[in-house]
């Protein structure tokens, strides 16, 4: 079933249709939003987790959606909200900071049955642990999740400027981190 | 698995988006129940409600709350300890004054009961039941319970009508 975004926004906040509506809603996002949030907790688990939460804020808010900005636009900074909320707080529930809470999540990753990444794969996310948050998003929704600078602009409320300045000043550390690594490129 | 042109190396376990959606509604069956409790406090409850708990802790006479706190508890072993040593110290004093003889050595058995109720009764020593109860273990209990066999009924009948504020208790 294909629903215009405009029209499903419509249905989900319609009292009468609202569940069925959410269900398309959530078949269509999920996936998307699975990776993204994936990109930045890393575990499965935590992503399972934290997916389920987004799915249940844009639930309870979608009423407060005024269609200022694209719905997915706005399902994908719930997702990023939610992401490095989790992450804090987790990261303040064990007395940590969120860089060795990042570095302790990376040392399991070796060993995470539901990471089949090779020697590169692995030194590029070790790379990524180096960067500022807003560095590492970046990176990570263009390089990985191949969104467009002018989709970032709106997600990241970020001008196109600033977003490429982000996103070069991070493939530049990832060389470079990945060189004084000897990783072969 | 991921279908873009640069991969993480992430990976999903099998079936995983096929079956989220049945989570996920489950999971969403609770947005139906309500978020409060219901419970309520009356206005301005909390304020002022440390200086209120510290009062009434203050004026309390329940020592068996107090007794509770390990600070309460090292202040009444103190307290016995005091007692006992005071004890001690009349006993030596007035052993001190008559010659010492094998013959005719105290022991605690030696002791007038009614000597000893009128010292407890009197305040001497300075102890509630709760605060002595600190100090028994079960098989002081046990001991106790045997012992209370021993108590006719006629006397606990006449102890309970005696000092039992409500008598209806008693009515079977």
């Amino acid at each position: 079933m294909v629903v215009q975004e405009q029209e499903l926004v419509g249905l989900l906040q319609s009292a009468s249709q609202k569940e069925e509506a959410f269900r398309i809603l959530v078949s269509t996002y999920k996936e998307r939003l699975y990776w993204h949030i994936r990109n930045i907790v890393k575990s499965h688990n935590d992503t399972d987790d934290v997916l389920q939460n987004t799915f249940i804020k844009v639930f309870r808010n979608i009423d407060t959606f005024k269609g200022d900005s694209k719905l997915y636009t706005w399902l994908y900074r719930i997702a990023t909200n939610e992401s490095i909320t989790f992450i804090n707080k987790r990261a303040k529930r064990q007395h940590s900071t969120n860089e060795e809470l990042q570095k302790q999540t990376l040392e399991r990753l070796e060993t995470d049955v539901y990471f089949d990444g090779d020697a590169i794969q692995l030194q590029l996310q070790k790379a990524l642990a180096t960067l500022p948050e807003k560095q590492q998003l970046v990176f990570n929704m263009k390089y990985f999740e191949e969104h467009t600078y002018e989709e970032l602009s709106e997600i990241l409320d970020t001008s196109v400027g600033g977003l490429k300045s982000n996103y070069h000043i991070a493939v530049k550390k990832i060389t470079a981190y990945l060189k004084s690594n000897e990783t072969i490129l | 698995m991921e279908k873009n042109k640069y991969t993480t190396g992430f990976k999903i376990p099998e079936g995983y988006f096929e079956e989220f959606d049945a989570r996920m509604f489950e999971k969403l069956k609770e947005e139906v129940l309500p978020k409060d409790s219901g419970f309520r406090v009356p206005n301005h409850y909390f304020d002022g409600l440390e200086q209120k708990i510290l009062q009434s802790e203050k004026t309390s006479t329940w020592k068996v709350l107090r007794a509770e706190s390990p600070k309460n508890k090292i202040s009444n072993k103190k307290t016995v300890l005091y007692a006992l040593t005071g004890i001690a110290a009349t006993l030596a004093i007035v052993l001190s004054l008559y010659p010492f003889d094998d013959t005719n050595s105290y022991s605690f058995e030696d002791l007038n009961e009614t000597a000893v109720s009128t010292y407890i009764q009197d305040g001497e020593l300075n102890l509630t039941i709760d605060d002595l109860a600190m100090y028994l273990q079960d098989e002081d209990f046990d001991a106790l319970a045997v012992s209370s066999k021993t108590i006719s009924e006629e006397n606990l009948s006449e102890y309970l009508l005696k000092n039992l504020d409500d008598t209806t208790l008693l009515i079977k």
